[in-house]
């Protein structure tokens, strides 16, 4: 098992009840981690819509899940 | 260089950091919140960002412009927290050596900040609701 941060923004933290939890994680990727947590809050939105951010970087849905990491799940952008 | 701030945007402040001697053009962008969405009165605005994030993707974003058009200075600033109709919510400033390639500049800069800069917009309406733009 891993520990990682979970970091949640706008809808994902109003939905989630909190901005930030560390979890431990047996999922190897984001995707599947995605899903898990997905799962846990019961979350109506496929993982399409979002893309995955790891340590301050925005990566791919098939970015390993690593120990320690800092992982936010970024809903689509409506700056501006 | 982006700044996010959740202070009133200063354009003049801004417009002064450009002390460029070989640009031609400063073309210049300010979104203002308007004050209806979807039919209905928009009382306020809630912007929330990730501030390492949205830097990070913000550098990306002028590198891939920057391989397209002769860039010689951006400059952009974003309000977060509450944000009232008629203020500003965005300022992009590009500098190039001549027009067209700053008007263009300027279009693609917007146009990936609004579908990649990790920054998130909530409407607050007259009618008690809300809504997360571009929501999943």
């Amino acid at each position: 098992m891993k520990r990682i941060d979970l970091h949640y923004v706008a809808m994902l933290r109003e939905s989630a009840g909190k901005a930030t939890e560390s979890i431990s994680t047996s999922s190897p990727d984001v995707a599947t981690l995605f899903e898990e947590i997905a799962g846990r809050h019961a979350w109506p939105w496929p993982r399409h819509a979002f893309r995955p951010a790891v340590n301050d970087r925005v990566v791919d849905w098939q970015h390993p899940v690593e120990h320690g990491d800092r992982v936010l799940f970024l809903p689509p952008s409506s700056g501006g | 260089m982006l700044t996010l701030t959740n202070q009133p945007i200063d354009i003049e402040r801004l417009r002064r950091e450009c002390q460029l001697h070989t640009a031609g053009a400063l073309v210049t962008f300010e979104g203002v919140v308007r004050s209806f969405s979807k039919g209905k009165n928009v009382v306020r605005l809630e912007y929330e960002a990730t501030l390492a994030l949205a830097h990070a993707e913000f550098d990306l974003i002028v590198q891939e412009v920057a391989r397209h058009q002769p860039l010689l200075w951006v400059r952009c600033e974003h309000r977060t927290g509450m944000v009232l109709p008629g203020e500003t919510a965005i300022w992009l400033a590009v500098a190039t050596g001549h027009r067209a390639e700053g008007f263009e500049a300027c279009r693609l800069l917007m146009d990936l900040i609004k579908s990649r800069l990790p920054v998130w917009k909530k409407e607050y309406y007259e009618d008690g609701e809300s809504d997360w733009i571009n929501g999943p």
